[in-house]
């Protein structure tokens, strides 16, 4: 079910922002911006970060934190 | 990757105090509550707000937007604080080693010999860096003037005291290997 964001005269932007496929369709580009910076990250972290514990520690601290955030946008569109 | 000579061992690497990441974590942590303070105070001081029908569903719509949000900021750390990580120097025993990180695709190395180091100054600014034992350290080069600088680094009087230790003990070699030729 659509929610009634505003009783009346609802914006057109809202009103699309509420439909589950366009959501999709923002979390799917957001999710690829994010890999493209996970690439990134990760080749700093294996070229340059000398093999250090702390740079496996904030690897696999990072992909479980996005971990979250990504399955929490996905359970909302889910729920929605 | 560091590739060291033959012989050359790292004494020390000296990086930027816990502090700076620490200020960005905290700054970031208020902008990633931002939405969410926002989002209750206007619902409940905005009476044309009240009109909004909060149900179950704009709780699920807002809850998406806001996971996405914090996943952004979640990014933006990791990358501040790559550029923390990777700001470093490797003191060795032959050379100091700058490594300065300016954002993901600047990267700066200096090579120091230290038979090229004319002055080296650690300067402690103010009541947190003093009382947290950080500051900015100083390496000038003979002939050319040339300076290099690592703002808010962790234990300078320290990394101070080993690039003196080595840059005598490098005169000392060059010493002996003129005075034996």
């Amino acid at each position: 079910m659509q929610p009634n964001l505003l009783n009346n005269n609802v914006s057109p932007i809202l009103e699309a922002l509420t439909r589950p496929e366009v959501l999709r369709g923002i979390l799917i580009f957001f999710v690829f911006v994010f890999f493209i910076m996970s690439v990134i990250l990760v080749f700093h972290w294996h070229r340059y970060g000398m093999k250090a514990r702390a740079i496996v520690t904030a690897e696999i601290i990072f992909f479980i934190g996005a971990l979250v955030f990504i399955l929490a946008a996905a359970f909302s569109i889910f729920l929605f | 990757m560091l590739k060291l000579d033959k012989d050359e061992k790292i004494i020390l690497d000296v990086r930027k105090h816990w502090f700076v990441i620490l200020t960005d974590a905290i700054m970031m942590f208020v902008v990633a509550l931002l939405p969410a303070i926002i989002f209750l105070v206007a619902v409940k001081y905005l009476p044309r707000l009240q009109t909004v029908n909060i149900g179950n569903d704009l709780i699920y719509l807002f809850s998406f937007f806001y996971s996405i949000w914090l996943l952004g900021i979640w990014t933006a750390f990791f990358v501040r604080w790559t550029d923390y990580y990777l700001d470093v120097w490797y003191i060795t025993s032959t050379r100091i080693v700058a490594i300065n990180q300016k954002g993901m695709f600047r990267r700066e190395i200096i090579d120091l010999r230290y038979e090229k180091i004319q002055d080296t100054t650690v300067e402690l600014n103010g009541v947190i860096p003093t009382l947290l034992n950080f500051g900015t350290i100083h390496v000038q080069t003979a002939g050319d003037g040339r300076e290099i600088i690592l703002r808010r680094a962790r234990n300078p009087e320290e990394a101070k005291k080993i690039i003196l230790l080595q840059h005598a003990i490098s005169l000392e070699r060059n010493n002996l290997s003129t005075t034996s030729v």
